[in-house]
Parts: structure tokens; C-alpha cells; sequence
């Protein structure tokens, strides 16, 4: 299938799903038929559950960061909405706008200014989830659960203290219509026909919109899912350090993925606000964990899981209310008493939820690949290295290539009262393979992550292809072109080999959020392009046959192959090799060496290597630095090096040199 | 302004009780690095242990009037109430906690949240045993304490007419419990073997281990000593407030990790430090007449702190290892 045709069926199957829900919604409406006046109430509160808790799982189940003020964002909805359509001074200009200038009808009139609440609620609280989003986002993720659970109380005092807000004594939007309807409706310009619309039509809301919503929350955050962005928020949930070295800015698309979710649960508070009366201290923190209990107990990152979980947890008590005789007040308390009992046996015994991260069509698409015939046998033996079609960039780069790719100037790096790198210089240049050796703890790996951004040099100049790089952060670095490995591998160990790949070439991807969410034929050209790219660099180092397996299954020679992969696909011009051949045997460390050199002649990159295996860094370096306690004390070929009486005694000890 | 004299003092006392908290928070994320959302539940169960077995004793006793219920009736319900806290977070580190060490961050902290509501939603159940009820949604009250005819919520310094300020015995028994607390704790950590052990496991983890350090045991200690701390803590609240409920730790128990997070999270001078600056700055705060923001001001607090400074006061900020 062309990407067009798939963007067109996209589209399609939208269209065929809305018109589906306006041909059930009526019935679902209808007293008569489906639902009865309560249960029309639980239904409702269902679908916001549902909204709730996949907004949430773009925020704590993909993207691993802990908020507890979902519910604050949600009041914030909730009254932001119940304001623009249900408090009289607001209400009577408008409906009389629209009514007039537009010739709508009174319900017609309703429905626009619910619309506008919503989309309101959503726009106030993407910008407040940037507000708490910006600070708390670039530290570690204790602190987001803290600062946003001080959110939701603060958004529920500020209400519970503010008399235009009604405090704690509730707001109803039906209430304050009739309420202006008995006093001024009369008034209005649209005379006196306006007193036939009872109450029912003053309600906006109706199951149509909540389907729509649900529908509309599921989508966005179902394509944000399956598209580079939500392989990036997955990879920050594995490893954000690896993340960062790869090219993904963390920081942002961790507070995106925040905004966003905020956005939607002011969705879901806006929709609330229509049906529910308001109070503050229903939105406080129990809320808020009754929604993480969703996203837990469903899978965090599956929005099937916690769509059920969300639809199970809202119908249970009810069901249970309805059918004993039990005191609300005491059974309320033994239901917080078992969903806290859940919160932690869920964590003890069953840390994924019921789904893990998948779906209910990987479900589907499992069993349907089961039903149809045995798997192929997979072929074990690796096929002969053919001539892949990699990107352009990588051989292009191979002729404009600056003088110094990477140098370093005088880097020192200080932690304490130690020095762990001592005026630190290097130039690295096009093609050339350099190796950085010596003694445990000499300050090797520091200068990789001086190097890469992951610290911040204490004094010194890093600059690549002749620009500063001091100041920038890991991601902006990789940008640049600088590719690194880790000494204890990293890798994004629960998602599979392909997904490793992909997610390292997130930076060559032109498609963002908006995109991914509407499915364009251009997004999905990148992602099959994305994909081929992938399978090509797992081919060079023969893990094409493994691209499905979860990285963290592989052995632990291909493991650190696949880094050598994920490095690679970033398409960078100068590679930082953070011993790659530890614990490799004999054999394999040759083959990798072999490989090493076949990719800087095919790429034409610098490559930056650590490695302890003396073998192997004179074999194969044309240069070599040695550091000992973080102080260079030789640089050289390896034949200087060889001789150096230095070099010598940092190894073998000052009474070899005596001696 | 000795209105504002009056409210520093009370700001003073608020933010000892939030200082013995935060110690608990502290030491727990100094050696696990895990935010213990279920301490402030532990400070109210210390609460309600220290009522009641005043209560019992009295009762058993027969100690009916004012000068009957002595000094030595409080210190035994606290020492009672440090026993059953510090057991308490034993169980909970053990049961809730252990399972999950090798586990990621974010589910050890999930379970924190899921075992600090299970602890104030179960003791919202109330109990009958007997004529006495126990528990329960409702306040319970709290029993005086008293030394002769003197009862611990009168003015014990008042130059009321002079400038009306006036010092209760409640608030003198706040510092000098906190002062000691703190002394304790200094002591331990400074000068005992297994506070040494406890400093080498929050430097690292796996090297204490190889060092011999039974890490568990020493895990088991931090949290039994920050439980007990927290008991205290909670015992004086009763006695301050005289009226309990099974929520009461939520607040003090946000506040007090705010404190910490002031102090430098880790940091135990800096918790004691952070939580009398949260108690003067909430002073302040009453002082100008928004007592109904007092708790949105610590939040705003610790958003500040996190733009400014996130390692806290005294923290350092430690590059994560790579």
C-alpha cells in the first residue's frame, strides 16, 4: 500500500467511526430504549474515565513521568468550561452573539458555547501544564509527582476560596441556567418562544460528544503511540541518558507529552462540568491517584488496558451500591481501602498491568499471525553482508568534510577535590581512527561524556567541525554529529532490536506531533523509509533476522553490536567507541575490528576508540592518547607509544621503569 | 507587631512538628532515594496510638482530675507510640518496599502512594470495641496532659498584658521534643557504627555492600528511626491539637517533604532547617491574612525552589552516573 492510500483509509476509518457513533448515540439517549436516567449519568462518567486515563498514559505509561494532579488539571477544565457557558454574565452576551449575528437556534447557540468552553479548558490547561511542566521536567521524576500534586491542591484551594467559583458548595451549569433562565431569560432577544425550551435542551451534552471525545482523545494518543515521537517517549521511559546520546531532546518531549495529556484532561473536565456539579475537593489529590490506579492496574502504555481499567473501576461500585444495602458512606471507605490494596499489589506482583504496553490489535495481530500457519523457521545463520542501500548523507559527508571534526582544547572536569580530567586536548579529524587508552579510573569514559555533553566541562573548549560545543546538551551534540556508545551497555532494553534503530534516526525524521496525529501520506513515507534504514544497519552488523526481538534477549556480543547499530543510525561523522569489544572473545573482537574499519572507510567517520585490549588498539589505531589520572601522558603512534617510558610505568608501575 | 511576634513563635512550633517529619522523608530518600508518601501516615497513626493510650492509662488508672494526668502518663504513650510507628514502618519497608528495590524508581514510588492510602482510608473505618469506639471518619479527641494543676495549652510565659504574647506548654514541649530529636539523630549518624553505615549506603549503594554492610538491616533501621521520629511528631500534634482524624498526616506530610526538598533532599540539617523555614514562611503568610493560601504557598514554595535550586539549601548537585 502507497502511504496515500494508507492516509486515505486512515481518514476512513475515522469518518466510518464517527458516523457510527452519531448512528448509536441516539439510542444510547433514548430512556426509552438503552439506558435509564442513572445510568445515562454512568455512562457518562465511564467515558470520562476512559478520556482520563489514556490522557494519563501518554504522560505515566509511555513516557514514564509520575503526575499526581490529573484531577487539578481537570477541575481546571471543569471550571474553566462551566464559566464560559454556564455563569449568567458570560452566558447571556454570547447566547445572545450567537443567536443573533449568527441565526442560530437557542440549542444550536448551546452547543457553539460548549464547544468554545472546551476548547478553552483544553488551551488553559496545555499552558498550565506548561507552567509546571517547564521546571519540574528537566529534573528528575520524584520531583514532577511532588509539583504537581501540589498543583491539583493548589487548584482545588484557590477554587474552594473563591466566591465567584461558588467554593465547596458545588456549581451546577443547569442550576445557573435556570437560575437566569427564571430571572432574565426573558429578557433576552430571543423573545418569548425561548420559555418552550425546557431543560433537557439547555443541556448540551449528549452521548454523541462523549463519544466523540472519547474517539478524538484515543486517536491522538494511539498515533502519538505508533510514530517516531512515541518511539522517543518510550525510549525516555527506558533510558533518558541513552536517549539524549541518540538525539532525542528529552526535555521537550517530555513536557509535550505532559502538555498534551493536561490538554486532554481539561477535555475531560469540560465535558464533566456539563453534566456534574462541581466541587473543589472532588478533584483533590484521591482523584488523581484513582486515575494512576487506571494507567497501572490497565498497562502502562497500553490504552486498551487502561481503557478497561478505567470502564471496570467506574462500573464496579456501582453495580455493587445498586445491589447491596450497605451504608455509601462505609462502603465508599472499603472501596479506597481495596483500590489502595490494588495500587499495591498491581506494583508487588504485577508491575506491567494486565496489558503491558500492548494493544488490543497486537493481541489481534498475534493471533492472526498464530492461526495461519507455523512460524517460518528463523533462519539462524546470518546472510552473506549484500550491498545495502543506506542513506545518501553518510557517503556524502564523506567529501565535504571539515578539517577537525571534534576537538577538544584544555578540558578539564573536576568533581570535588578531584580532578578527573586534566587539560584535556585532542583534534580528531575526518577518517581517522584514534584510540584513548589507559589505567582504570584515568578518566577515560569522562572525557566521552565531557565530550558528549552528558557533563559539563569545568574549563575548557569542545568544539565540533570548528563550532563551540561547550554549553550544549547531550542531544544537541548527537545533532551535531557525534555518536557514542556506553562503557555498560545501554540499550533500550524492553523494546525490540528495530526499535532500537528507529529510534536513533528520530532526529532525520521531518514529522512531528501534528503529523503523527493526522496520519499524513508524508508521515507515513518516513516511517516506512524509517523502517527500511533500520534494517539496513542491522543487516551490516547480521541482526536483521533478530529486528523483532527485545533487545535485552540478544547475547551480550550482539547487544553491544546493536549499540554499534543504534550509534551508527544517527548517521554521525565521528563515532565515540566506549569499549566495544569487552568481553567479546578473541575471534569475535577481530571481526569487530574488521568491522570498525570497514564502517569509518564506508562512512568516512572519525572514530574515538577506549578499549583495554592492547591487541586490538595497536592493531588497529593510527593514533593513540593515553591518560592516567586524568592527565595525558603520551600521545602517539602506536610504535611511540609502544616505547614511551611513561606510558610504561602508568602500566606496569614506576619500578618497571627504574628497574 | 507582637502579632507577628506571636505568629513567628507559632510559625516556629508548626515548623518543628514539619522538621521531625522531614527528617523521616530525608533519611529514607538519603538511603533508598524514594519519596516515603506513606510518612505523613505514619506520623498520624503515632497520632492516634499516642490518644489512645493515654486514653487507656487514664481510664485503667482512674485518673479523672486535671492534676492527676501527669507528664509521665505523655512520655509513656509516646514511647508507646515510637515502638508501634517504628514497627510499623519496619512492616511497610519490608513488605511494600524490599520487593521492589531492583524494581524502577517509578513503582516503588506508586506503591508509596498505594500504602499511604490504604493506611488513611482503613483507619477511616470505624471500630467499636466494647463502649469505645476507635477510628473512624470523625474527629477523636485527645486527652490534656498536665503537670499539677497546670495543663500544656495554657499560656506558660504570657505577658498578655503587657504585649500579649504568650508561649503555651504545648509549644515549649514542640522545640525541646525537636531540639532532642535532632541531637538524637545527629548522634547517630555522626557517631555510631551504623550511621556510618547508613552514610556509606547513601553514598552508594552497591560499594556498602561489598563492604560487608548489611544493607538490609540498615535499611530496616533507617526506616524504624524515621517512623519513631515521625510518632513524635505525630504525639505532640495530638496533644497540641487535641483532635485527630485519619487525614491529618496528608498535609503535614506534603509539607514536610517540601521541607526536605528546601533543606536539599538527603541532607538531615537541611530538613530540620527547611521545615522551620516552611513554618516561619506559613507564619508569614497568616500574618498578612491569606491563612486560607497557607498550604498553596508551600507548593509555590517548592515550584520556586525547584527553578532556583533544585538540589535544595544544603544538597549538592550530584551528576548522575554514566
Amino acid at each position: 500500500m502507497t502511504p496515500a492510500t494508507r492516509s486515505w483509509l486512515h481518514f476512513a476509518t475515522l469518518a466510518a467511526l464517527i458516523g457510527l457513533i452519531a448512528l448509536i448515540s441516539p439510542a444510547l439517549d433514548n430512556p426509552r430504549l438503552l439506558m435509564s436516567s442513572l445510568t445515562h449519568n454512568t455512562f457518562y462518567d465511564c467515558c470520562i474515565a476512559v478520556i482520563l486515563a489514556v490522557s494519563l498514559n501518554l504522560i505515566l505509561g509511555l513516557t514514564g513521568q509520575f503526575s499526581l494532579g490529573h484531577a487539578g488539571f481537570m477541575a481546571v477544565g471543569a471550571y474553566t468550561a462551566a464559566v464560559i457557558t454556564g455563569k449568567p454574565e458570560f452566558f447571556l452576551p454570547q447566547l445572545s452573539f450567537w443567536h443573533a449575528h449568527l441565526g442560530l437556534s437557542v440549542p444550536a447557540s448551546f452547543t457553539c458555547m460548549a464547544i468554545a468552553g472546551m476548547l478553552a479548558a483544553m488551551l488553559l490547561c496545555a499552558f498550565l501544564g506548561l507552567l509546571v511542566g517547564l521546571p519540574t521536567l528537566r529534573l528528575r521524576g520524584d520531583y514532577l509527582a511532588i509539583a504537581t500534586l501540589g498543583f491539583g491542591e493548589i487548584v482545588a484551594t484557590i477554587i474552594g476560596n473563591s466566591e465567584y467559583l461558588g467554593r465547596t458548595f458545588g456549581l451546577r451549569i443547569d442550576n445557573m441556567r435556570q437560575l437566569w433562565w427564571a430571572e432574565g431569560g426573558k429578557n433576552t432577544p430571543f423573545g418569548p418562544d425561548v420559555i418552550a425550551y425546557n431543560n433537557n435542551t439547555l443541556n448540551f451534552i449528549s452521548s454523541f460528544w462523549m463519544l466523540l471525545a472519547v474517539l478524538v482523545t484515543i486517536l491522538i494518543v494511539r498515533n502519538i503511540k505508533y510514530s517516531t515521537t512515541g518511539r522517543a517517549l518510550l525510549a525516555i521511559r527506558e533510558d533518558p541518558v541513552a536517549s539524549e546520546a541518540v538525539g532525542i531532546p528529552t526535555t521537550r518531549y517530555k513536557i509535550a507529552a505532559f502538555v498534551i495529556g493536561a490538554a486532554l484532561a481539561g477535555l475531560a473536565g469540560a465535558l464533566y462540568s456539563q453534566y456534574q456539579a462541581l466541587n473543589p475537593n472532588g478533584f483533590r489529590f484521591m482523584y488523581s491517584t484513582m486515575i494512576v490506579l487506571y494507567v497501572i492496574l490497565g498497562g502502562q502504555g497500553s490504552i486498551t488496558g487502561s481503557a478497561l481499567a478505567a470502564i471496570f473501576l467506574t462500573l464496579v461500585p456501582v453495580i455493587f451500591q445498586r445491589n447491596t444495602l450497605l451504608d455509601p458512606a462505609i462502603t465508599e471507605k472499603w472501596r479506597m481501602v481495596a483500590y489502595a490494596l490494588l495500587i499495591i499489589l498491581s506494583m508487588l506482583f504485577m508491575r506491567h498491568g494486565i496489558f503491558g504496553r500492548y494493544e488490543i490489535t497486537d493481541l489481534a495481530q498475534w493471533l492472526y499471525r498464530r492461526l495461519r500457519k507455523p512460524p517460518p523457521i528463523p533462519h539462524t545463520s546470518p546472510a552473506p553482508a549484500a550491498p545495502y542501500a543506506l542513506p545518501i548523507e553518510n557517503r556524502k559527508s564523506k567529501i565535504e568534510n571539515p578539517p577537525s571534526l571534534l576537538s577538544a582544547h584544555d578540558l578539564s572536569m573536576q568533581f570535588g577535590g578531584l580532578k578527573a580530567v586534566d587539560s584535556f586536548s585532542l583534534a580528531l579529524n575526518a577518517g581517522e581512527l584514534v584510540g584513548l587508552i589507559g589505567p582504570n579510573g584515568a578518566g577515560k569514559t569522562t572525557v566521552f561524556n565531557v565530550l558528549t555533553g552528558v557533563y559539563r566541562a569545568t574549563s575548557g573548549q569542545v568544539d565540533i567541525a570548528d563550532r563551540s560545543a561547550r554549553h550544549l546538551r547531550p542531544h544537541s551534540i548527537s545533532k551535531r554529529g557525534v555518536a557514542r556508545t556506553f562503557q555498560n551497555i545501554r540499550l533500550f532494553a524492553n523494546l525490540s532490536v528495530l526499535d532500537n534503530v528507529q529510534i536513533a534516526q528520530h532526529m532525520h525524521h521531518k514529522q512531528g506531533i501534528p503529523a503523527a496525529i493526522l496520519r499524513t501520506p508524508a508521515f507515513f513515507r518516513e516511517e516506512d523509509n524509517s523502517r527500511k534504514n533500520a534494517l539496513d544497519y542491522l543487516a551490516l552488523f547480521h541482526l536483521d533476522h533478530l529486528a523483532d526481538a527485545c533487545a535485552s534477549s540478544l547475547s551480550y556480543g550482539d547487544q553491544r553490536r546493536l549499540e554499534i547499530a543504534r550509534a551508527l543510525a544517527t548517521r554521525p561523522r565521528v563515532l565515540l567507541l566506549d569499549e566495544p569489544a569487552a568481553g567479546m572473545n578473541p575471534t569475535e573482537k577481530r571481526s569487530l575490528m574488521d568491522m570498525i574499519r570497514s564502517l569509518r572507510q564506508r562512512f568516512g567517520l572519525a572514530v574515538l576508540l577506549i578499549e583495554h585490549d592492547m591487541k586490538v588498539i595497536m592493531g588497529v589505531c593510527e593514533r593513540i592518547v593515553v591518560l592516567d589520572y586524568g592527565k595525558t601522558i603520551a600521545t602517539g603512534t602506536p610504535e611511540e607509544i609502544r616505547r614511551n617510558p611513561a606510558v610504561i610505568a602508568a602500566y606496569l608501575g614506576a619500578a618497571a621503569k627504574e628497574g | 507587631m507582637t502579632d507577628l511576634l506571636q505568629q513567628l513563635l507559632n510559625g516556629l512550633a508548626v515548623g518543628s512538628t514539619y522538621a521531625l517529619i522531614a527528617l523521616g522523608y530525608t533519611m529514607v530518600y538519603g538511603v533508598l532515594r524514594l519519596i516515603n508518601f506513606a510518612h505523613g501516615d505514619v506520623f498520624m497513626v503515632g497520632a492516634f496510638i499516642g490518644c489512645y493510650t493515654t486514653r487507656f492509662i487514664q481510664e485503667r488508672l482512674g485518673l479523672t482530675d486535671v492534676a492527676d494526668q501527669s507528664v509521665t502518663v505523655a512520655a509513656i504513650s509516646m514511647l508507646a507510640a515510637m515502638i508501634a510507628c517504628g514497627a510499623l514502618g519496619y512492616v511497610i519497608e519490608r513488605l511494600c518496599y524490599r520487593p521492589l528495590r531492583k524494581a524502577s524508581r517509578l513503582a516503588s514510588l506508586i506503591t508509596a502512594i498505594g500504602v499511604s492510602l490504604f493506611l488513611e482510608y482503613l483507619l477511616q473505618i470505624e471500630w467499636h470495641i466494647g463502649r469505645d469506639r476507635f477510628f473512624g471518619p470523625t474527629p477523636t479527641a485527645v486527652p490534656k496532659i498536665a503537670v499539677g494543676h497546670y495543663e500544656f495549652d495554657q499560656a506558660i510565659v504570657s505577658i498578655k498584658n503587657a504585649t500579649g504574647l504568650s508561649v503555651s506548654g504545648n509549644d515549649l514541649l514542640t522545640f525541646a521534643a525537636t531540639l532532642l530529636c535532632l541531637a538524637l539523630l545527629f548522634y547517630i549518624v555522626r557517631f555510631t557504627r551504623t550511621g556510618k553505615a547508613m552514610r556509606a549506603v547513601s553514598t552508594n549503594y552497591d560499594a556498602a555492600r561489598l563492604m560487608g554492610i548489611h544493607i538490609d538491616r540498615i535499611i530496616s533501621f533507617t526506616f524504624v528511626l524515621g517512623s519513631a521520629l515521625a510518632a513524635v511528631g505525630g504525639v505532640i500534634y495530638g496533644f497540641r491539637y487535641r483532635s485527630i482524624t485519619p487525614l491529618l498526616g496528608v498535609i503535614p506530610g506534603l509539607k514536610a517533604f517540601i521541607a526536605a526538598v528546601i533543606g536539599g533532599i538527603g541532607n538531615i540539617p537541611g530538613a530540620a532547617v527547611g521545615g522551620i523555614i516552611l513554618g516561619l514562611v506559613e507564619a508569614f503568610v497568616a500574618y498578612f491574612g491569606w491563612s486560607e493560601y497557607q498550604d498553596a504557598a508551600a507548593f509555590f514554595i517548592l515550584i520556586l525552589v525547584l527553578l532556583i535550586r533544585p538540589e535544595g539549601i544544603f544538597g549538592k548537585a550530584v551528576p548522575e552516573k554514566v
